[in-house]
Formats: structure tokens, sequence, C-alpha cells
């Protein structure tokens, strides 16, 4: 036990600079979270203290809401395709921009990471108006030259709409998984590229023997970063689709909002945040399942990995 | 000394008027002349804020800011603090917040419906200050049960005119390029739904991927639920609600609504419809529209609005009433009677004062005002004229909007206790079955309504089931009105 205390004393300046942050986390993540579990047992409309205790009622409707597992589909089909795409791609730039021989690199890496500081919301407006006017141009062509009969409605199309989404999403998350692998591309020591030339390796035998094993921790980090962040989608896909058309683009998190902060046909609001908790909570178990197996996978693909080098000769 | 009123004096008084407006059409000139009606208040020595919250901002946020000015200067010694809201999500919660503190405003703008206010202990009753003159300068047959009268207690009052608010957008410079002209060079105007369908297929033609026939959002729910407002039109009265005659939702087996689906249908084959509806909606069309995409859209009077703010320049459309089946009218937009917009708050430390201020956005100056600003229609329906409202389009939005509208039943004026009655929102609701026929997700579209009205007509029952067990005494039959023609204006009588 004094062993711990000296532990804690000998390392007081790490604690004090983690306990800000911690403190916030206490505040603003953790509580909220655990205090809006209370209201998953109740019908309530956010007026008031919750009165009407329904017990698992919420969290049964839910698992048999079509609506919900179409929602939570989605988000699937928008993380699987979206982080392989995104991570490749941050991948393949961090590359180029790691070069010594690009010029102006220090711009390129701006101008790639820029999309990440613009608010989504507004990258969203604008693509959506971007579909029906450049959109509208390329429609054009492709009606000129009979490849289609109608314009498409990028966003509209049921077939289409999902594609512009992941799209976007890709492109607007670019920079943080492009910023981690440049940063551990520079940490890869040049000793271990100039010793590898020395014995005759080429250009794709320094990515796959030297490079990607150099970086592969940060890699795994980066991957369930990615992976969590595109679950938990929602502003892009609520500004340009807002879950639409019937239901294609719904993700869980558009769902989750409509259930809060739902209007009637009439215009009347009639929030169910009781429910709307409850999806979310339900949301975080799957969540939290997922990113189980995810890093199970992980680490049972390291082992078998290092198992694999061990037996080798 | 102006009388003051008891309960059981306004609960006489609404009854007269309800009585009065079931002998005639309810809405009727408004009788009083005198503006505003001032209670007999003695300045406070000291100097009294009052905080008044809105959910509105912009234009009209800035108009009750220059309207706490004005009433500063007949009152000196209040001051209205006027908070905006833009976010109407943001407002409910935060107004919920701030009674939950105790920090509550003096008076607010309507954001939910008064059981929940009532219930919640938020709001309370103007009986004291209301006076039979006051009462008497609105029209008649808008203090109504649930809307904003409670027990015989008065809450609120109504602001906004009684209408539909509903019209389609015409582009007469798209509609002269498609030679859609008279023979005095007139602009044809599409009356029916055939004119409507067959009017965009020219403009379109004519358009030659310029322009199209006209523009519809699937981007929003609720805007495409409006389509069935012209299901109403043909005699399926409700639009997206229940239909009163039968106490059911008709959506599977009224032939009114099919024919309306395929009329929609109809001009998507036809290539009318400007080709990208997922980007659109109620708040976008009217931009769309000003840049000359397409040629006519459906929307409410705000759009009129902003269009003269964002395309000063563009004069060269018309608003126009909803067109009608093409062997005539046989139902109105349904309008559910009385209204109430603004409360005082239970908490304020000064309701004099607060109802000063409530006063005068009751009074015939507020609301002159604010018609001629443009910003919205009166409750004074005098008020709504061209001598007042100059601007060319805004007379025409108000003439489209009232054209058809219709006061129907309205189940809590005869039995109260069916405001208790509060079916969940049904998902897929209208305008989400509407948008999957109109992509083609939903393809066979008849026994999606059919299942539609069947799940709306369950999720009622359900809640009526569920308001008996709490011990209100209600039925299906509260909500039957076998007697109400939908081509005219229906005064729901008390049942006890």
């Amino acid at each position: 036990m004094s062993s711990f205390w000296s532990s804690i004393r000998k390392h007081i300046w790490s604690y004090a600079f983690v306990m800000p942050m911690f403190v916030l986390f206490l505040g603003f993540t953790l509580y909220p979270l655990l205090a809006s579990v209370r209201y998953t047992f109740y019908n309530w409309d956010g007026i008031g203290a919750p009165r009407d205790f329904v017990g698992f009622k919420h969290y049964v409707s839910i698992a048999k809401d079509p609506l919900f597992w179409n929602a939570f589909k989605n988000t699937l089909v928008y993380t699987v395709v979206l982080v392989p795409t995104q991570l490749t791609l941050a991948l393949g730039l961090a590359a180029v921009l790691n070069s010594q021989w690009l010029k102006a690199r220090h711009i390129f890496r701006a101008v790639f990471f820029s999309p990440v500081v613009t608010s989504s919301a507004v990258v969203g407006m604008v693509i959506s108006l971007l579909t029906s006017t450049a959109g509208n141009d390329i429609n054009r062509m492709l009606v000129n030259l009979g490849i289609t009969e109608r314009p498409i409605d990028w966003l509209g199309d049921p077939r289409t709409a999902m594609w512009v989404i992941i799209a976007v999403g890709v492109w607007i998350g670019l920079g943080y998984p492009l910023i981690y692998f440049l940063a551990a591309l520079q940490s890869v020591e040049q000793e271990l590229y100039d010793a590898a030339k020395v014995d005759g390796a080429g250009n794709l035998a320094l990515l796959w023997h030297i490079t990607i094993p150099s970086i592969r921790p940060v890699g795994l980090v980066v991957l369930l970063i990615t992976a969590l962040h595109s679950l938990r989608v929602f502003d892009t896909v609520q500004v340009m689709t807002r879950g639409g058309p019937y239901f294609a683009t719904d993700v869980v998190g558009t769902y989750i909002y409509r259930l809060a902060f739902y209007t009637t046909e009439g215009g009347d609001s009639y929030a169910r945040l009781g429910y709307a908790s409850a999806a979310t909570f339900f949301m975080g178990l799957l969540v939290m399942g997922v990113s189980i197996l995810q890093l199970t996978a992980v680490r049972y693909a390291a082992r078998h990995r290092k198992e694999n080098q061990v037996t080798k000769p | 000394m102006k009388t003051r009123l008891s309960r059981p004096n306004v609960l006489t008084i609404v009854i007269a008027i309800a009585v009065l407006a079931g002998c005639a059409t309810p809405i009727i000139a408004p009788t009083a002349t005198h503006e505003p009606s001032v209670p007999t208040i003695t300045p406070s020595p000291e100097s009294v804020d009052i905080t008044f919250w809105e959910w509105y901002g912009g234009a009209m946020g800035d108009f009750f800011e220059e309207e706490a000015k004005l009433f500063h200067k007949q009152y000196p010694w209040i001051t209205v603090e006027v908070s905006h809201f833009p976010d109407q999500n943001v407002y409910r919660e935060t107004l919920g917040l701030a009674f939950q503190s105790g920090d509550a405003p003096d008076t607010f703008l309507r954001r939910h419906t008064l059981s929940q206010l009532i219930e919640s202990g938020w709001i309370q009753p103007l009986d004291r200050w209301i006076t039979p003159e006051w009462l008497a300068k609105f029209p008649t047959g808008l203090f109504v049960e649930t809307k904003n009268v409670w027990e015989g207690r008065i809450y609120s009052f109504p602001t906004y005119a009684s209408s539909f608010d509903r019209a389609l957008y015409i582009h007469e410079g798209l509609f002269r390029k498609a030679r859609l002209v008279d023979a005095d060079g007139n602009v044809q105007i599409p009356q029916t739904w055939s004119d409507l369908r067959l009017m965009a297929q020219r403009i379109t033609e004519a358009g030659q991927g310029e322009f199209y026939g006209i523009g519809i959002g699937t981007k929003d729910a609720r805007h495409m639920s409006w389509w069935f407002d012209l299901a109403s039109l043909a005699g399926a009265p409700g639009s997206y609600e229940i239909d009163y005659r039968k106490g059911e939702y008709t959506f599977g087996t009224d032939p009114a609504y099919a024919r309306t689906v395929e009329l929609l249908l109809g001009m998507k084959d036809d290539g009318s419809v400007y080709p990208y509806e997922g980007t659109l909606d109620d708040s976008n069309l009217y931009s769309f529209f000003g840049q000359g995409k397409f040629a006519m859209f459906q929307s409410g009077s705000y759009s009129a609005v902003n269009l003269a703010r964002d395309f000063p320049d563009f004069q060269d459309y018309r608003v126009i009433p909803l067109p009608v089946p093409d062997e005539g009218r046989k139902g109105g937009l349904m309008i559910t009677p009385g209204h109430g917009t603004v409360f005082m708050s239970s908490q304020t430390q000064h309701p004099d004062e607060a109802w000063l201020w409530l006063d005068w956005i009751s009074s015939r100056g507020f609301h002159k005002r604010m018609a001629a600003s443009e910003l919205n229609f009166s409750v004074y329906t005098d008020l709504n004229t061209p001598e007042n409202t100059p601007d060319l389009h805004r007379a025409q939005t108000y003439e489209a909007i009232t054209a058809y509208g219709v006061h129907g039943p309205f189940p809590p004026a005869r039995n109260p206790q069916t405001a208790l009655v509060q079916p969940e929102p049904v998902v897929p609701d209208v305008g989400d079955v509407l948008i999957g026929i109109y992509t083609g997700q939903i393809v066979d579209w008849q026994q999606a309504l059919t299942d539609l009205g069947t799940r709306k007509q369950a999720a009622l029952e359900t809640a009526i089931q569920e308001a008996r067990d709490a011990g209100a005494d209600v039925s299906l039959e509260d909500f039957i009105f076998a007697d109400w023609n939908p081509m005219e204006n229906y005064v729901t009588q008390p049942e006890r």
C-alpha cells in the first residue's frame, strides 16, 4: 500500500495534469451517462420530473423495432465501408506527404486536415447544395451520353444516398488518421530503410516489411478510434438526408434524435426522452460489444502472429 | 373602473361566444374599436423588468424587440427584456430548465400543449385582468377548451389568423416561357389537378433540363405529408389526420388518398418534378423557386416572406389556392378553432406588469404593425386586407391560405377529457410513407396506406384505453362527428 502512495507521490505532477480532464470527464460524460440510465425506465417528455415508470418496456420496444435494426444495419454499413477506405487513403496520403521530395508538403498537410476543423453541419449543407448544382452538371453529362435516362437525385435516391454520405464521411474525417499515420511514419528510423536497401529491398518490400510493422501499433489505435467515431455518425446524415429517403440512410444517431425531438405531422413536438435514452443506452451496449469483439480479434491476431514468429526457425 | 371577471363570468362569456359562434360562421370581423384595453394599474415608483422568451428569432424576433421599445414608451417604468431562441428544441428544453431552477421568464411563447403547461404548473390564468370589452375584441369562436381555455379559465389568447397555411406558388415567368398564357397574355392558373399535371409537363418540356414544372421536397417528411391536403379537397377530410365523420383513419379506404398518390406518381413519371427532391425541404424550396429551377411548389405564407427577403427583385410570381379535383372541390382544409400563443408564468413576481405586456400583444396596434410588417397575419381579419398589407404577394397569400379553410370538429370542446388521449407518434407516418411511395421503396402503396391507417387507428385506440385506465371518461365515440359536412364550418357543441 505504501508503495502505491509512494508511486502516486512520485508522479504527483502527472496526476495533477490529468486531474482537470478527469474531473470534466466525470462531470460531463460519466455522470450524464449514468444519470440518463434512470430515464430509460420512464415515459418522460422532458418536462418536470419523470413519474410514469415503465420498467424495461422501452428496451423491449427498441429490440422489436425494425426501424432501430434498420438504423443499426445502416450504421454498420457506414462503418464497414468508411473505416478501411479512410484508413487506406490516409496511409497512402501520409506516405506521400512524408516524402522529402514533395515541395510545400506542409501546405498539403494543412489542406488535407482542414475538413476536420470545419463544421460537419456546414459541410453537409454545402454538399447537399452541390449535389443539385454541380450534381446537375454531372447529371446532364450522364443524360447526354445516354448513361442515364433522367438525372440522378444523389441524396434522394435510396441507391446513391448512403454512398454520398460515406464519401463525405471519408473526406471530412480523413485528417485525423492522416496526422496519426504521418506522425508514426516520421518515427520510423531511417537506418532500417537504409539497411534494407543495402540488402536489396525494393519499395514494396520496404513498405511491407518495415513501414507497416513499424506503424502497426498506431494503426490499431487509429482503427479503433475511427471505427468508434463512425459508429457515432449523426451530424452529416441529419443535415444531408435526415435519415431518408424512407430511412435508407437512417443511422442510430438520427433514430435517437427523431425519438427525442419528434415533431408530429401537425407540427407539435412530441419528445420521448425516456425512449430515446433507452435507445442511446442500448446502442452504447452494442458499440461496447462491437469494440470488445474488435479488440479481441486484434489481440488474437497479434498473439497468433507472435506465435508464428516464435515457431519459425 | 373596469369590471374584473370572476371565473364563472369568464365561463359564461366563453359559452356565450361559443353559442354565438354556433349561429354563424365562427370567424367574423372584430367588434371592438378601442385599443389597447388598458387595465387600471398604478405606475410603480420603481422600475420593473419583465422577461419575454420567444422562439422565432429573425425578423419576428426583431419585431418583438421594437414592440418592447414602444411598450416602454407607453409604460416608462416597465422594461421588457426579449430573449430569442430560434431553435425550437433548444427553446423547449431551456424553458423546462428555467422553470425547474425557478428562473422562468415572466411571459413566453407557446411551444408546449396547454395540457402540458397546466400539468407542469408553469402558467397562470388571466381571469383577474380580463374584461368583457377585452374579450369582445376577438373574433368569435376562438376561445376553446384545451386550446386556450382550461376548465373554464382563460390562459391565453389567439394572435395569428385562423387559416390553413398552405398555398401553391407559381412562377409566372416560367409559365410564359412555356406559353401558358391566355389570349390576353395573362398567365393561366392551375385550378384543377389536371391543370397542375399538364402545366407541369408543358413547363418541363419548355425547360429542356434548365427548369422543371414543379418542385417537391422529399427530405422533410412533414412537407411530403402536405400532399394529402389535396386529398382533403377531394373529400377525404382531415388531410393526414383522422376522418371525424367515422372516427377512423381512412388512408386505405377513401379513394381520395389513392387519387392524390396517383397524381404525385403521375407527375414523377412525366419527368415534371425537379430532380433533386432529396435536397429539398420546406425551408429551401423557395430558394430554388426564386432561382427559376421550377415553376410551382407548395408551401406556406412564410415562403412569400422569404422570397421578399432573399429575392427582393423577384416579383414575377403569384400565390394561389391549392388546385382542386377536376370534378370540383368536395371538402375543405380543416382548421382547429382557437389557439393560444403567449402565456404568463406562474412564477412571475410582477403579474400586473406582465399582463400589460400580454395586453399589448393582444392590442390592435400591435397587430396592425405586425400585419403591415408582413411578418404574420393577424387574428383581426380586417387588418390583413391590402390596405394594411400593401404588398401584392402578401395579399395573394392571405387570400390563398384562407380560401378553403373550414373549422373542423374538435373533440376536447365536446369532451375535454379527450385532451388526455395522447396517441404515441406512428413511425413511419404519412410523410414517410409518401416518400417511400414516391422513391419506389414502397411498391405496394395501396397496402402501405391501409397499414398506415391501421397503425394510426391502433395508436389512437391504445391511447384511449390508457386514458380510460387513468380514470378518464373517454371512448372512440368521442372522436366521431357523423353530422360533419367537410365543406362547411363545424361548431363543436359542449356535451356536458
